[in-house]
């Protein structure tokens, strides 16, 4: 054979870096399961395999400062598991340091080799870890059999013992998202058989191939679904994912602060769309760092309060229907109601009445008030605040929700709750002003069929009556910028039939309605990010192509109507845009 | 035709991507060779081995959920498939080769150590992947009936003793098997020190020894400079470093040098050989055994132009016929010797050095 070819070498150093990315991650988890149970000869086999690994293939590609960095760890990790050393802080630090160094060398633009007076400098701090001998020789000296017995047993549990667990097949995220989106285009194509079914009636009246069909037709539409709901499985991933990162920064943030927390982690196992894995990354950090600054009291004061010394956090995954749910919570002194509460008034987001008779339990809610949450003194007093509303509108764009619940002395829980997927919702289908639109089905409560004569204005805003109440109405061609004159939709662009129809949706906030001009139904929906002409409009949630080619636009349904009202505002009521 | 003829379909097991990506790379090359699947741990390579009967198995040993040597044991017994260990460089990866080998492992290759290696361990694994397509699985690995740890007769360190003969052998691909099925069969009161150059690399040819030591009547251990090469001693050269041998008034004496390395080896088989011929003439006996390339076969030469005993391991018997080939092929070959005989062959030799020996005492 021939030297490798620089295309071949390059395939090499990516399968190398996707590889090692993940080792880097797992190794560091292990090590960190180590730190607290040393006992653990199947994390300590892992290790020293992820070690071995990493050293054999970085060899082979020549990163000779890895091969030397992955080296020295395998002696150490060689150096715990005979008993000459023990895993303690320190060496767990520097083991995860000479891991960040490997990974910061490989995880760049391109795969690089770790500098050789860096990989130097980290053999030599790993081989420090080898030479010290104070305190874990005592320990030796206690008990010299047992080191050595656990060695015994974790190289027997690696030749014998092999778990039945399940098979896994590496795929492209990609792939499965392509699958995902023929299962998606196959939904349309089977939607546009089934309108068929009637038409093939009225041509071949009483004929019994209809029935057939018709028969065919449902069959098709139940195994499409049954095929769409097995790719969008495919996306899951175990939230462990995301809950192992935070061991590490927990651990560092309690040491700061000077607090001793315990992070306990449950229902790992639970599983979630790939997309939302990383998204919930940043907000869940979020929360858990303010429970160690905020919410968690130092061991001394929590002695004086008669409590375990050690702060315990707790992060828990859960499924509940089509939602995921995660809890993260704490055994700290809780919100103060009354402090949350007097700041909510100062900033103006409550009135002092509404304060007074606004229940206690409800109070920890406030903090999700934007501008809040900011002040110093509330996070002093309510033990939490910064970035409580940004964690809120980040779960929302995943379109889920946070509850807060605080019991003042006992403790805080955040409760996260999302769809399982991002990638395919059930849409209600509507033309306004030419463009194809989307909402949320879920949003959805009814649809009205209105004339022109049934518009209000109330305060400059156009209403519509419903039943007993009015509802603010919202134009989406307005909103989104694509006919202003016209003001988008309605009945103004179609004289001809002065119809048109009023989609009510309930949120969070507020009812409202959509104009619409013409119903297309209701379908599955793709989910597809938007490409940069639309990327500045956050009233859109994404946009999905159609069977035949088309695309809709899918609205949020929380930011279309926040839009509007800006949008009202912005204008200052003058209605010449929007003259029906 | 090698394109008409039937390619051998390799089956690469190894957990690391990398390694999955890179072994078939190296093997694209060749046309005789097809890697026809990967898998990542033991479970799946037997899963694999049984639906894709592939002709020879790359096996690494340390995987996940089931490691090499387990997927080995079902592999050799249950499919008769040929495995060729891929091993890392180490003391630990020299063990677990050894005991790859002996449940039935065909040969091993050492994992690469930078990308200026790999064109060279691409010939090594092509050319044993083609010698383990013809190995028959189901004689190798199989423990020699009644000579597992033997109790040894201590070796009397006697000056001269035995200095006037010696038996040296090369060997290369396929040389552990071979020196384990008729090693332990020669007797403990072989009258002559043996000296052997197999090539492998450092820290396996301790293991090599040691494993040997274990079946043999013989004492085999890894030279270490100044060891007397006594009758009843078996003394195999060390990786990376050329092993020869010396007469002094104590004995024969080996000595270890660093250096170049020649033919491509180090050690090597010509290094040894032209030692022997010219310490022990016509009262040596060399014998050059399977392996690819052609080192030794010039040294054999100069082992038979000394008057000595020039010996070829035969075709059929050989995993890789390449370093006996050149030697018969360039006629330094006296004797072409098929492996099941060649205890006996070297009993006989040495019966009739001893006699010619003796003659000369007499005289």
């Amino acid at each position: 054979m021939d030297d490798l070819t620089k295309t071949e070498l390059d395939q090499l150093l990516e399968v190398f870096r996707d590889q090692s990315l993940q080792i880097l991650e797992d190794m560091g988890h292990d090590l960190l399961t180590l730190e607290s149970r040393s006992d653990d000869p199947e994390a300590m086999t892992r290790l020293r395999r992820a070690a071995h690994t990493l050293k054999g293939d970085s060899a082979c590609i020549d990163l000779t400062g890895v091969t030397l960095i992955s080296h020295k760890i395998e002696d150490v990790l060689d150096a715990v598991l005979s008993g000459k050393i023990a895993f303690d802080r320190r060496s767990v630090d520097v083991i995860l340091e000479s891991l960040d160094v490997v990974k910061t060398a490989i995880d760049g633009s391109s795969v690089g080799d770790v500098q050789p007076d860096t990989a130097k400098d980290m053999v030599e701090a790993l081989a420090a870890i080898l030479n010290s001998t104070d305190g874990p020789l005592t320990s030796r000296a206690t008990d010299q059999k047992a080191p050595r017995a656990s060695t015994q047993n974790s190289i027997d549990d690696r030749q014998t013992v092999i778990k039945p667990r399940r098979e896994y097949v590496r795929v492209e995220a990609a792939k499965v998202d392509a699958l995902l989106n023929l299962a998606g285009e196959m939904v349309i194509a089977r939607s546009v058989i089934k309108q068929l079914g009637p038409e093939i009636e009225m041509a071949l009246p009483r004929n019994e191939m209809v029935g057939r069909f018709d028969g065919a037709s449902n069959q098709m539409g139940k195994l499409i679904a049954e095929l769409q709901k097995s790719v969008l499985k495919m996306r899951m991933v175990t939230i462990d994912h995301v809950f192992r990162r935070f061991a590490r920064p927990m651990r560092e943030l309690a040491a700061e602060r000077g607090k001793e927390v315990e992070l306990e982690i449950s229902g790992g196992e639970t599983e979630l769309d790939r997309a939302l894995v990383d998204l919930l990354y940043e907000p869940l950090l979020h929360l858990l760092r303010n429970a160690v600054d905020h919410g968690l009291e130092t061991s001394d004061d929590r002695r004086l309060a008669n409590k375990p010394p050690v702060g315990r956090i707790t992060l828990r995954a859960y499924h509940e229907g089509n939602y995921v749910v995660i809890e993260v919570g704490d055994d700290g002194r809780g919100i103060d109601p009354v402090a949350v509460k007097e700041r909510a008034v100062e900033v103006g987001a409550l009135s002092p009445q509404e304060s007074a008779h606004m229940p206690d339990e409800d109070a920890a809610e406030l903090i999700f008030i934007e501008g809040l949450s900011t002040a110093g003194t509330i996070t002093q007093l309510s033990g939490r605040g910064i970035g409580a509303a940004a964690v809120k509108s980040a779960i929302e764009q995943l379109r889920g929700s946070v509850v807060v619940k605080s019991e003042p002395g006992r403790g805080t829980c955040f409760t996260l709750r999302m769809p399982l997927t991002l990638a395919i919702i059930r849409a209600l289908l509507f033309k306004a002003c030419g463009q194809l639109f989307a909402l949320p089905l879920l949003a959805v409560t009814e649809i009205a069929r209105a004339e022109s004569s049934d518009i209000v204005y109330l305060d400059g805003i156009e209403n519509y009556r419903l039943r007993d109440r009015f509802v603010s109405l919202v134009r989406p061609g307005m909103v989104l910028s694509i006919d202003r004159r016209k003001g988008g939709s309605g009945a103004s662009l179609r004289p001809d039939t002065g119809h048109f129809f009023i989609i009510i949706l309930a949120t969070a906030e507020k009812r409202y309605g959509v104009v619409a001009d013409e119903l297309l139904g209701e379908q599955e929906l793709v989910i597809k990010p938007l490409d940069s002409h639309w990327v500045q409009n956050d009233a859109l949630a994404g946009a999905s192509v159609l069977g035949d080619g088309r695309v809709v636009l899918i609205m949020d349904a929380e930011m279309v109507f926040r839009k509007a009202v800006k949008y009202e505002r912005g204008k200052g009521n003058s209605r010449e845009a929007y003259a029906v | 035709m090698p394109s008409e003829r039937k390619k051998i379909r390799v089956l690469v097991v190894d957990d690391s991507a990398v390694m999955r990506k890179l072994i078939p790379k190296l093997l694209e090359g060749d046309p005789e060779i097809e890697v026809i699947a990967t898998a990542i741990d033991g479970s799946f390579a037997l899963t694999k081995a049984a639906q894709l009967k592939p002709d020879v198995v790359t096996l690494d040993v340390d995987m996940p959920r089931m490691d090499g040597l387990t997927a080995l044991g079902e592999l050799v017994s249950k499919y008769r498939t040929p495995v060729i260990m891929l091993s890392s460089h180490t003391t630990r990866g020299a063990e677990l080769t050894m005991q790859a080998l002996e449940k039935g492992a065909v040969d091993f290759v050492c994992k690469p150590s930078g990308t200026a290696r790999l064109p060279e361990m691409a010939d090594e694994l092509v050319s044993k992947i083609k010698a383990a397509a013809r190995t028959n699985v189901a004689a190798l690995g199989n423990p020699l009936p009644g000579v597992a740890r033997i109790k040894k007769k201590r070796l009397i360190e006697q000056a001269g003793k035995g200095a006037g003969k010696i038996v040296a052998i090369g060997a290369s691909s396929g040389g552990p098997h071979a020196l384990r099925s008729f090693l332990p069969l020669i007797p403990a009161d072989f009258d002559a020190g043996i000296v052997i150059v197999q090539h492998m690399p450092e820290s396996f040819t301790a293991m090599l020894a040691q494993w040997l030591n274990e079946i043999s009547y013989l004492e085999v251990k890894e030279a270490e400079a100044g060891d007397l090469a006594l009758p009843g001693r078996v003394l195999i050269a060390p990786g990376n470093q050329h092993m020869k041998v010396r007469k002094t008034s104590s004995g024969c004496r080996v000595l270890l040098e660093g250096g170049a390395q020649v033919n491509g080896h180090k050690p090597s088989v010509d290094v040894l050989f032209r030692s022997v011929a010219q310490e022990y003439g016509s009262m040596a006996t060399g014998i050059i055994m399977t392996g690819m390339g052609s080192d030794g076969a010039q040294g054999l030469g100069e082992i038979k132009k000394a008057g000595g005993n020039a010996v070829a391991q035969d075709k059929e018997s050989c995993a890789v016929y390449g370093m006996p080939r050149i030697a018969v092929e360039k006629g330094h070959a006296d004797k072409i010797v098929p492996l099941a005989d060649m205890a006996s062959y070297l009993a006989s030799e040495v019966g009739r050095l001893v006699a010619l020996e003796n003659t000369h005492a007499s005289k």
